[in-house]
C-alpha cells in the first residue's frame, strides 16, 4: 500500500460517512419510559429482573434496579442503546433534581437523570431497595 | 519465491463502496436506525487501519510459508482438484480459527473489533481486525501449506472467501433460496452470528459453507421471532477508533498483571472471553445457562425471549 492510495482510501471513507451523515440516518435515540428502560435492561443483562426504573426527563438515560440489587443503566449510544451491569448499586448522589451516577468507566461516562418531583419522591424508597436487594 | 496470483480484494474494493451505497439507500426507505454516521466512520476506518497492518505484516506471513512450504508433505501442484480442496481446506481452517477466536480470549482481542458495532450493515463487514499479526491468528492456515497446496494458491482462496463474507453483512437481505441456505453461509446465518441473544450467542462461525457448524454442532437457525441484537455484551458505548481497536488487549493486559498466581493469568490469556478468576463476570456460557433456567421456569412464549423482546430497541422515539 503507497501514500496515495492510503489518501485515497481515506477520501473514500469519510465520503460515504458524509453520506450517511448527509441522508440524515441514525437518528440518536431517546427513552420512552421506564417500561421501556426496563426492556432495555432485560435485553442488555440476560437473567436480570427489574423491579423499578428512573428514565431522565428527556429520555436521555435510565437507571434501572433489579432484584438482588442488581443495577442496570441503559442509555443511547448513537441510534442504538449502550448499557452497564453493576452487581450492586454504583455511586450515586441525587441533589437539586439530578441524579448522577458514577459509572467508573471513563469512555461510557458518567450519568445525569433529571428527575421530575415525582421521579425524585421515588428516589429514597428505590435507593432503599437497592441497596438491600 | 513464486510469484503471486492477482490480490481479488483489490478488485472487489469499488464493489464494496458501491454495494454500501446501495443498502444506504435500502435502509433511507426501510429503517434509518440500520446506519449511524459516526458507526460508519469507526468501521470504515477501522477497515482502513487493518489494511495498513496487513500491508505492514502481509510480507512476513507470506515468507513465513513459503519457507514451511519447502518442508511440504506432499508435492500437489497446480492441478485442477487441488483447487477444490484448498478452498475446501482454507475455509475449514477459517471455520477453527473463527471458533477459536470466540472461545478463546487471546484470539477474541483481536477478533472482537469486528463484532464491536452494534448495527449489522455491510460497512460492518470492513470493521476488521488491526492485531491479527500479532495474535497469530495466520497460524490456523499454515497446516494447509505443510500438507503442500502452493501459497499462492491458498492465499487467493483466503481472498476469495474474505470477498465472500462481505455480502452476507446486511439486513437488507431476508432468506435465500433453502437449498442455498443449507450450504452456503448466508446473511440470515451470519446475523446470529453477530446478534447477543443468550439463544443465538457463539453459533455459526462459517466463513462460506455453513456444513462446518452443521457438523460440528454450532448451528443456530435465525428465528422470525426473535429479532438479533447486534454488538458485544458488554458494548463500548463509544465511537472511538482506538478505544475500539484495542479495548480487550488493554483489559486483558490489566487483568493479567492484577489476576493473583501464574494459573489465573494463564487463564485471563486462554480462558474463554468474560472468564475470571472471582466468578464475578459472565462467559457466553454462562448467559446461556442462565436463560435457559429463565426459559425452563416461564410459561411458553410466542416471542421467543418473553415479553421484554417486544419492547426492544425498535420502540423507541427517535430523538
Amino acid at each position: 500500500m503507497d501514500w496515495v492510495t492510503l489518501a485515497g482510501s481515506l477520501a473514500a471513507v469519510f465520503a460515504v460517512a458524509g453520506i450517511v451523515w448527509f441522508m440524515g440516518m441514525g437518528k440518536s435515540q431517546r427513552i420512552a419510559d421506564p417500561e421501556q428502560a426496563m426492556a432495555l435492561a432485560r435485553d442488555a443483562h440476560s437473567g436480570f429482573c427489574p423491579v423499578d426504573a428512573l428514565v431522565d426527563n428527556e429520555g436521555a438515560a435510565a437507571l434501572v434496579a433489579g432484584e438482588g440489587g442488581t443495577v442496570v443503566l441503559v442509555r443511547p449510544h448513537g441510534a442504538q442503546i449502550a448499557a452497564r451491569v453493576f452487581a450492586k448499586p454504583p455511586e450515586m448522589e441525587l441533589s437539586a433534581g439530578l441524579l448522577t451516577i458514577a459509572t467508573g468507566d471513563r469512555r461510557f461516562g458518567d450519568i445525569v437523570l433529571r428527575l421530575g418531583d415525582e421521579q425524585a419522591a421515588r428516589w429514597p424508597a428505590l435507593l432503599e431497595r437497592m441497596r438491600h436487594g | 519465491m513464486d510469484d503471486l496470483l492477482p490480490d481479488p480484494v483489490q478488485y472487489a474494493v469499488p464493489a464494496f463502496i458501491a454495494l454500501i451505497l446501495v443498502e444506504m439507500l435500502i435502509a433511507r426507505r426501510v429503517d434509518r436506525s440500520r446506519y449511524e454516521p459516526k458507526d460508519t466512520l469507526t468501521s470504515l476506518l477501522l477497515g482502513t487501519g487493518s489494511t495498513v497492518a496487513g500491508a505492514l505484516t502481509g510480507s512476513a506471513v507470506v515468507a513465513l510459508s513459503f519457507w514451511l512450504y519447502e518442508y511440504r508433505l506432499l508435492d500437489i501442484g497446480y492441478v485442477w482438484w487441488a483447487w477444490i480442496v484448498v478452498f475446501l481446506l482454507d475455509d475449514l481452517a477459517y471455520y477453527v480459527f473463527h471458533r477459536m477466536a470466540h472461545r478463546v480470549r487471546w484470539f477474541w482481542a483481536s477478533h472482537v473489533i469486528h463484532h464491536s458495532s452494534q448495527h449489522y450493515n455491510l460497512s460492518t463487514a470492513l470493521r476488521q481486525t488491526w492485531t491479527g499479526f500479532f495474535s497469530l491468528s495466520f497460524a490456523f492456515s499454515l497446516p494447509i501449506v505443510l500438507l503442500g497446496f502452493p501459497v499462492p494458491m491458498l492465499i487467493f482462496a483466503s481472498a476469495v472467501n474474505l470477498i465472500y463474507q462481505f455480502w452476507i453483512h446486511t439486513e437488507a437481505i431476508g432468506r435465500m433460496p433453502r437449498w442455498f441456505e443449507t450450504v452456503f453461509n448466508t446473511p440470515s446465518h451470519h446475523r446470529v452470528h453477530h446478534a447477543t441473544n443468550p439463544r443465538y450467542l457463539d453459533k455459526n462461525y462459517a466463513g462460506m459453507l455453513i456444513v462446518w457448524d452443521r457438523m460440528f454442532g454450532s448451528f443456530e437457525p435465525e428465528r422470525d421471532d426473535e429479532r438479533p441484537r447486534y454488538g458485544i455484551i458488554r458494548n463500548l458505548g463509544s465511537f472511538n477508533l482506538l478505544w475500539a481497536a484495542f479495548h480487550e488487549w488493554i483489559g486483558m493486559a490489566k487483568d493479567v498483571v492484577t489476576a493473583p498466581g501464574l494459573k489465573n493469568k494463564l487463564a485471563y490469556l486462554l480462558a474463554p472471553p468474560g472468564w475470571s478468576h472471582d466468578g464475578s463476570r459472565d462467559t457466553s456460557d454462562t448467559i446461556k445457562a442462565r436463560w435457559r433456567e429463565g426459559e425452563l421456569s416461564s410459561p411458553p412464549r410466542s416471542d421467543g425471549e418473553g415479553d421484554h423482546a417486544k419492547h426492544g430497541g425498535g420502540a423507541m422515539r427517535p430523538g
